[in-house]
């Protein structure tokens, strides 16, 4: 079936808005279930948008990050190829990335309308700007708009993922450099790092026993020791009453992300889900987070083996009507869901177990299962890839003598897990990886008793 | 007057204490699991931590709990609420106390107010610790009152002892419903789990099996891998080397009663002379802390029968001791060990020579106010808050044999089994 199209330009604009609007709007919720790497889900995104009239699509080189030439080279070979062929409806495309001037140059001449995408990569984000642009037809009416008139922008953006960051400088070595804070308590049990204002500022979550704290690191001096600058705090007491049951050594976790700061302690009767600003909380059964969905439930020594769902949220709090269960139970905790350059998605599991012992699962489509048991012990576990190679990195921290422990760091290559960094200081109380934020490694958040070190 | 420091202390406790002690993960998160194996020289058929005996004192924080608990080192008087919500609070003449949500027993029963109230009153009628309280009523579901001329800290002070701790209405000692780490599993003390409804967290043992037994089959469990604990016998445990030494420290105090059988050696301070003539050393293998040491004469009164609980090896094996020490051709003394309702109806009716209780106080000053009544008589001239215990003794028709120092040896692989004056078993753990 084919509609005709309003002769008029302006009306020719209004009804490609409204339909790209309601595209992108219909798309919304099912874009955020999407998987597949970061170029494939900006390429689908992309291939929503069309232009009315043939077009050339045209890529411009990549900006907001310093690459080595050659790397650059690559990368941006790759943005050509992939984001603009999910140009719709294009006549011509350009095979090597192009300025803004010369792709409306080129555009003009070939008398096609231009789609032009600009990708920048900003704070772990891979962002694309599209604009369509078509050309008056008059002479006297190109004289006054000589750069065309944009009908149609849009926006996309993606976490930058493995296939990005692998064009990225790589670190010169992992837990090189390190940086000190002063936590806002003692004898915290729980930190998160994670962006939950969207604007890809990772903030850290620290989870005290009477009270939450929602903040960023502020650098001190030369060899001083900086400071967390708390945006919100709340007292635990006025979120949830304490468990009927806690546990004798206590356990806690988050999942922050955009929106949601998602956070359960074995010392509280509820899990809370609550917004950037630590308000509008929602309840649901008291449970360790590994993501918005999938939680596991606090037993009578640690973390349920099972996994569940995290819901019912409800603005009601539970009420505890069972003793505490004798199940299967993990002492930590970690799992990532890894896309690599393929868009093949693997997932890690990695878990200590009581006494100490850290096993690793790695389940993906297109080997078998694998289970691999890490030497040492651990007590608090991290996953994350975080020299941006590619490769998966296990964290953990086990005992060294007393009240220090070593944090160690292996690579999870194929020929199986490779100790690539340790550093011993302590004790421990919790760790985190904070979400890529544009710069190989990603940070990986400490917390010591009164202190947070910070690896970069 | 209070200092800053003080009520910042307090604030502190009243804050932090409701949950359990957070442990440093530096070597590891602490083991979860395993079974505790003990063979001691107790009764284990039974547990009542309002009636202290050797087997409460020495296990009972771990099978119950109370509103209020005692923190810092060195037995400081910073007090945290425990089953409590807060530390009690004045609403005019009374103490208001308000306690935790959702709180209950090992085997379901709620612990509300009432539950609450109905434990306090039950330790009134076994112990001085709450003598100056003169009423406890549940005023809501969550809330206490208490009328008594104590201040909020004194008060909370007050319920920090197990003689305060709180059992569900109902209790019975011989199948005792728990409120602490651990719950009993069957009749008396001899199996014991992790507690699911643990108001401060479960213990980390998944269990213990307790032993009552003599001393000597104590340490030969200990030196045979039977047992995890080696009670008392310094350099007896050759099995096992690599042991690790543990004192306790005194708990309560060993008192011998006269009956009528005594005739006039029952006058006050008589019994008292015969016990500052035994020889400590006769006595220190039995981890018993004599208040004197004499020079071992023996018992100058008529031939005597020593009244003993026959369920507590421990004091069997003391009494056995003290009738060897006095045993003379003429004057013969040996033990007579009888079970528990035995002796309490003989002690009712005084029908026996002497007896040996163990008085399960950890002060001085409780202790003064148990011998009161245990000796049943009126004032003394002198009050004897005044006067150091052993020189009041001498007042009373009764005599301090010594004080009970739990200590021995322990398994290598057992970390934090010893506190002072018990074994916590709620923080006791095996090292990974």
């Amino acid at each position: 079936m084919h509609l005709p199209l309003p002769r008029s330009r302006w009306l020719k604009l209004l009804l490609v808005a409204l339909l790209l609007t309601g595209n992108l709007l219909a798309g919304r919720a099912s874009a955020e279930a999407e998987t597949g790497s970061t170029l494939t889900r900006l390429s689908r995104k992309i291939s929503q948008i069309s232009a009315t009239t043939p077009a050339l699509a045209a890529v411009t080189p990549l900006s907001g990050v310093a690459l080595e030439k050659s790397e650059r080279g690559e990368l941006e070979s790759k943005l050509v190829r992939v984001l603009g062929s999910a140009v719709v409806g294009a006549r011509s495309r350009a095979d090597q990335p192009l300025s803004e001037a010369v792709a409306r140059q080129r555009a003009l001449e070939l008398g096609l309308t231009l789609v032009l995408l600009r990708p920048v990569l900003e704070h772990g984000q891979l962002t694309v700007d599209v604009d369509v642009i078509e050309w008056e037809l008059s002479f006297w009416a190109r004289t006054r708009k000589p750069r065309g008139t944009v009908v149609v922008h849009a926006s996309v953006s993606e976490p930058a993922d493995a296939e990005i960051r692998r064009y990225l400088p790589r670190p010169p070595g992992l837990l090189a450099k390190e940086l000190r804070f002063r936590a806002p308590e003692q004898g915290s049990i729980g930190l998160a790092c994670g962006d939950t204002q969207g604007g890809g500022n990772s903030e850290l979550l620290i989870i005290g026993r009477h009270q939450l704290f929602l903040g960023r690191l502020s650098q001190a001096g030369a060899g001083g020791r900086g400071s967390f600058l708390a945006r919100r705090q709340i007292e635990w007491s006025s979120l949830s009453e304490l468990s009927p049951h806690p546990l004798r050594a206590p356990l806690s976790g988050a999942w922050l992300e955009p929106g949601v700061v998602l956070v359960g302690s074995s010392d509280r009767s509820a899990l809370v889900k609550l917004d950037p600003e630590l308000s509008h909380p929602l309840f649901a059964r008291p449970a360790f987070p590994t993501d918005l969905g999938r939680c596991h439930a606090f037993t009578a020594t640690g973390i349920a083996a099972e996994a569940s769902s995290c819901g019912p949220l409800t603005a009601a709090q539970p009420k505890t009507t069972a003793a505490a269960l004798e199940v299967s139970s993990h002492d930590a905790l970690a799992v990532l869901s890894h896309t690599d350059e393929r868009g093949i998605v693997t997932t890690y599991e990695l878990v200590s177990n009581p006494g100490g012992k850290v096993s690793l699962t790695i389940e993906s489509p297109l080997e078998e299962r694998k289970v691999h048991v890490l030497p040492g012990r651990g007590a608090q576990v991290a996953l994350a890839d975080l020299d941006g190679d590619g490769i998966v990195e296990a964290i953990t921290t086990g005992p060294d003598d007393g009240a220090v422990d070593t944090i160690e760091i292996h690579s999870l290559r194929a020929e199986g897990p490779v100790l690539v960094a340790s550093r011993k200081l302590g004790p421990v109380r919790a760790l985190s990886v904070c979400p890529f934020e544009g710069k190989n490694p990603q940070r990986l958040a400490v917390l010591l008793d009164g202190e947070i070190r910070v690896f970069e | 007057m209070t200092s800053r420091r003080e009520t910042i202390g307090a604030l502190l406790a009243a804050l932090g204490g409701a949950l359990a002690p957070s442990p440093a993960f530096g070597s590891g998160r602490p083991l979860y699991g395993q079974t505790l194996r003990l063979t001691l020289p107790i009764d284990v058929s039974r547990v009542d931590p309002h009636d202290a005996s050797l087997g409460s004192l020495l296990l009972g924080a771990s099978l119950f709990d109370g509103l209020y608990g005692r923190s810092g080192a060195g037995g400081s008087e910073l007090v945290h609420p425990t089953l409590a919500a807060a530390l009690p609070k004045r609403r005019g003449s009374m103490l208001e106390i308000e306690l935790r949500g959702g709180l209950r027993s090992s085997r379901g029963s709620l612990l509300d107010a009432k539950a609450v109230a109905a434990s306090l009153e039950r330790s009134r009628e076994r112990s001085s610790a709450l003598a100056r309280v003169q009423r406890v009523r549940a005023s809501t579901p969550q809330k206490l009152e208490l009328t008594t001329e104590l201040d909020e800290k004194a008060l909370a002070l007050a319920l920090t002892g197990l003689d305060c701790a709180i059992v569900p209405k109902g209790f019975d000692a011989s199948f005792p419903d728990c409120t602490g780490a651990l719950r009993s599993v069957g009749p008396g003390i001899k199996r014991l789990v992790r507690n699911g409804w643990a108001a401060r967290g479960g213990s980390y043992l998944a269990g213990v099996e307790l032993t009552s037994a003599d001393l000597r089959t104590c340490l030969r469990d200990f030196e045979t891998h039977k047992s995890e604990l080696g009670f008392l016998g310094a350099g007896l445990h050759q099995g096992r080397s690599s042991a690790r030494q543990f004192a306790l420290g005194p708990i309560g105090w060993l008192v011998l009663l006269p009956g009528r059988g005594l005739g006039r050696f029952a006058a006050p301070g008589v019994l008292a002379e015969s016990v500052s003539a035994l020889r400590a050393v006769d006595f220190s293998a039995l981890g018993v802390e004599l208040g004197s040491s004499g020079t071992g004469a023996s018992w100058a009164g008529p031939p005597c029968s020593i009244l003993v609980e026959s369920s507590e090896p421990w004091l069997v094996a003391v009494a056995s001791e003290l009738a060897q020490s006095w045993d003379a051709p003429r004057a013969r003394v040996q033990v007579q060990a009888v079970p528990k309702p035995e002796l309490e109806a003989r002690r009712e009716s005084g029908d026996f020579d002497c007896a040996l209780i163990f008085l399960g106080t950890r002060a001085a000053d409780e202790a003064h106010a148990a011998l009161l009544r245990l000796s049943s008589l009126p004032p003394p001239k002198r009050p004897l808050g005044a006067m150091r215990l052993e020189d009041a003794i001498r007042h009373l028709p009764l005599a301090l044999l010594g004080r009970p120092l739990p200590h021995g040896y322990s398994d290598p692989r057992l970390i934090d089994l010893a506190a002072p004056g018990a074994l916590d078993l709620a923080n006791a753990r095996f090292s990974a």
